[in-house]
């Protein structure tokens, strides 16, 4: 058992990514691997989970479509901003000379980032495709760009690089070892269903709807995992067998939802 | 060796699920079960959909969590429905709670239709943070405690445990008066307070309520002392539920008398294992110490 205190520190940086998406860089360094997250807290609207972009200093990217989200839209430099964690378990670690193809889409393309530094370091070759509704939507570029050795862009109305959902770009890469994935999970349950058919290992990494981020509320189970302890990054054959997976999740009273 | 009985099923081990941990969906009660529990308790269900306080819903303290769920449940009829494919030979609890006892009643009659495998109906009369329900309704006073439980016994057969609250004043005479209006057992125990955590760099209560119920080993006193007061004065048996973490903790509620023991936070510090481990580290210190049941400890701090 870890010890997670509420930790209260300052924005130090934002950086308007586009009109929907915006990147907050804090005071502090945390210790934590790719695909973990953190629950950030603002006074009087709520606590959510949001994925990590950089441990040090801890960055966050935050695409503003929900009450909480929108509230985060007011949050200035130097403002305080408060976050338990880091929880979950992360992505497994890329090793080197493996070819490692990371699929992301929207804001799921930010712990990927993470990976794919860490992937660099370990000394992996790193393919990513980002997939967007359009070009407005995108962000990152440059920087994904610079981490990897290749970069596929695809938007969904074909307003920048190919047109399609991410599957697209899964036809222009040849060698690969190794999957990750995290984003909307209808297209993650179309990337994991191609990996299991190439036979390619995988990980996914999942988001629901969470209350204690620490493994005892029990809000986001999917089957018998609890996504916040026991993920929120599992197996692709793990979440093949998971009839709610790419289907259904649970809502803040615990009723099953479509996604 | 470490088996129980209770309302006449049988258990494992006296390790039980305590309500509100993990307990929103079938598949994580399956898994506890498959962890070892030798029962499972229901997050508590209402008549109505609830969707909780708004968070942070928990934060940690220096012996145990702080929590202000609000109760958040999908409400009786999509609960039941949820747990309806109970199969498993660990009992299985519901906990519910309402807002009175016409509430209870109508909670329990609806389980009672609904034909659900459950051993016990759990009647949680003892939460400290939210408006309307358990000690915020002032329930954990006797002559509630008395109301509720006999009209829900008018309107079910199932064996109802009323849980109750060690910080109320008259524990002793709420288990007493549960007795008598015909409950099943008495689980002693739940969380505390209301307590408070502030940040200090926010100056702001954290938990999105302000106040939350305190579980884990800083609770362990008060419950097992009341546990032990409980136990001269009721014959129904106890659970004991507040900070039971280790085998060591669960034998000494055992020796002040109870039957089977709640975990809730213990699945913080230990991981959903929790369960086989409390259960293997009785039975190693009852080896250890010639004992062959539990029966031959329990209630064994009253000379």
């Amino acid at each position: 058992m870890v010890s997670v205190p509420m930790i209260t520190t300052k924005i130090t940086e934002v950086i308007k990514e586009n009109d929907y998406i915006t990147t907050y860089q804090l005071e502090c360094a945390i210790k934590a691997i790719a695909g973990q997250f953190v629950m950030v807290w603002i006074p009087g609207v709520g606590e959510r989970p949001m994925g990590i972009a950089e441990a040090s200093p801890l960055t966050i990217t935050v695409a503003h479509l929900g009450e909480f989200t929108n509230a985060m839209r007011k949050l200035k430099k130097g403002d305080p901003l408060s976050f338990r964690g880091p929880f979950g378990n992360g992505f497994s670690e890329p090793r080197r000379d493996e070819n490692v193809l990371m699929i992301g889409g929207g804001t799921g393309i930010v712990p990927l980032f993470f990976l794919a530094k860490t992937a660099k370091t370990n000394g992996a070759k790193v393919t990513i495709i980002f997939g967007a509704k359009s070009k407005p939507f995108l962000f990152y570029q440059d920087k994904l760009r610079k981490i990897s050795d290749k970069l596929i862009i695809t938007t969904d109305d074909g307003s920048s690089g190919l047109k399609g959902t991410v599957m697209e770009g899964t036809k222009t890469v040849k060698k690969v070892d190794r999957v990750y994935t995290c984003g909307p999970e209808k297209m993650m349950a179309a990337v994991v269903k191609w990996t299991a058919e190439k036979n390619i290992p995988c990980e996914a990494s999942l988001e629901r709807y969470m209350k204690c981020g620490i493994g005892i509320c029990g809000s986001c189970m999917i089957g018998k995992y609890r996504v916040c302890a026991d993920g929120p990054v599992f197996p692709g054959e793990v979440l093949l067998k998971q009839p709610d997976f790419g289907n259904w999740k649970r809502d803040a009273s615990g009723r099953k939802v479509l996604l | 060796m470490i088996e129980i009985e209770l309302f006449g099923r049988k258990m494992k081990n006296p390790t039980i699920l305590a309500s509100g941990v993990l307990g929103v969906t079938l598949e994580s009660l399956e898994r506890i079960a498959e962890e070892g529990a030798g029962a499972v308790t229901t997050k508590s269900l209402t008549l109505e959909p609830r969707s909780g306080h708004i968070g942070p819903n928990i934060v940690e303290v220096d012996c145990g969590l702080l929590n202000a769920m609000g109760y958040p449940n999908p409400g009786i009829d999509e609960g039941l429905k949820e747990f309806a494919e109970w199969k498993r030979v660990e009992p299985l609890i519901i906990s519910i709670t309402g807002k009175d006892e016409n509430e209870f009643a109508t909670l329990a009659e609806t389980i009672e239709k609904s034909k659900i495998k459950c051993a016990a109906i759990e009647a949680a009369l003892s939460c400290p943070h939210t408006p309307g329900y358990g000690l915020m309704a002032g329930q954990g006073d006797p002559d509630s405690v008395s109301i509720i439980i006999k009209e829900m016994k008018k309107k079910t057969n199932i064996p109802i445990i009323a849980k109750l609250s060690p910080t109320i004043p008259a524990e002793i005479a709420a288990a007493k008066a549960a007795e008598q209006a015909g409950a099943a057992a008495i689980n002693m125990g739940n969380t505390i307070g209301p307590g408070m955590k502030i940040d200090i760099e926010r100056m702001k209560p954290i938990l999105g309520f302000g106040r939350g119920g305190l579980s884990g080993p800083a609770i362990k006193p008060i419950a097992l002392r009341c546990v032990y007061d409980i136990y001269k004065a009721v014959k129904i048996p106890i659970i004991g539920t507040g900070g039971i973490v280790s085998g060591e903790d669960a034998i000494e509620y055992i020796m002040a008398g109870a039957s089977a023991v709640g975990i809730g936070t213990g699945v913080f510090y230990r991981t959903p294992s929790v369960f086989k481990r409390v259960s293997n580290e009785i039975r190693e210190w009852l080896i250890a110490h010639g004992f062959k049941s539990l029966k031959e400890i329990r209630g064994a701090a009253h000379g």
